[in-house]
């Protein structure tokens, strides 16, 4: 179908003509477009273009199902994409949940291994060495506090192991 | 929940045998005298500034020491007391 260009009127008068085609002009200055439409044929012509055209310009559409249940889909995905920009925090602990709590109870039986370790003997103890406070290596590694034991000796071996060997000579002489 | 309680089960059982293992550390040092832990402590300041060939072979010693047979170390040592309290009456 030709389109047909839409009849020439009154061009100040156009957006009025819009409105009161629509019904959204004030009373008076309906009275007034009806009056000059009576004496204007340009812009009589103009609404019942107007009124032609219009209705089949907004004809509404029947849309396909299809389009809904897209239409429905994206709304959601908008809605989640919308939740989860608001709440982005919580996504940082999804991934930790699953060690956290497992870690979290590993935390607190070290700590209360070494509560153990602390309070079990008095705490005084530790504190009140008289010149500084004990090298943790000494206290946690029993072969270390062993060695630190007996350094006097080990200084001292090589010596007796010579008197031992001398005593032994002496004997079976 | 079930499996939260089965991991911290699990995890405290693994660790349990660590505490044990804290816990008797912290006792070998509380079992000392105060003495003894005065000569730990004057020994390791001692050994903090000794040379390395000395610290060397102190841990040669040591190692020897450990490769003794247990009869051998108790008259070691017990001649070791001996000369100290010599010393010491001296």
């Amino acid at each position: 179908m030709a389109a047909k260009k839409l009849e020439t009127m009154c061009k100040e008068l156009e957006e009025d003509l819009v409105l009161y085609y629509y019904g959204e002009i004030a009373d008076e200055e309906k009275r007034w477009l009806e009056q000059h439409l009576g004496d204007c044929g340009g812009c009589g012509r103009f609404i019942e273009d107007l009124h032609r055209l219009l209705p089949q310009m907004a004809l509404p559409e029947e849309l396909p199902q299809s389009f809904w249940d897209n239409y429905y889909r994206e709304t959601v995905a908008k809605l989640r994409h919308q939740r989860e920009q608001k709440f982005y925090w919580r996504n940082l602990f999804v991934p930790m949940r699953t060690w956290m709590i497992p870690a979290f109870g590993t935390a607190v039986i070290a700590a209360l291994a070494f509560g153990v370790v602390l309070s079990k003997g008095s705490l005084s103890s530790l504190y009140n060495q008289p010149q500084e406070r004990i090298p943790k290596e000494i206290v946690t590694d029993t072969e270390q506090l062993e060695f630190f034991r007996s350094l006097d000796m080990l200084e001292a071996l090589s010596g007796l192991e010579g008197l031992e060997t001398s005593k032994a000579d002496a004997h079976a002489a | 929940m079930k499996r939260v309680l089965v991991s911290i089960f699990f995890s405290a059982l693994l660790l349990s045998p660590l505490a044990g293992w804290a816990a008797n550390s912290g006792d070998n040092w509380r079992n000392l005298s105060p003495k003894e832990k005065d000569k730990v402590l004057r020994n390791y300041q001692r050994w903090q500034n000794l040379p390395p060939q000395d610290k060397e072979h102190l841990r040669e010693e040591w190692d020897r020491w450990q490769r003794l047979p247990q009869d051998r170390r108790d008259r070691l040592k017990q001649r070791y007391e001996e000369q100290r309290q010599r010393r010491d009456n001296r």
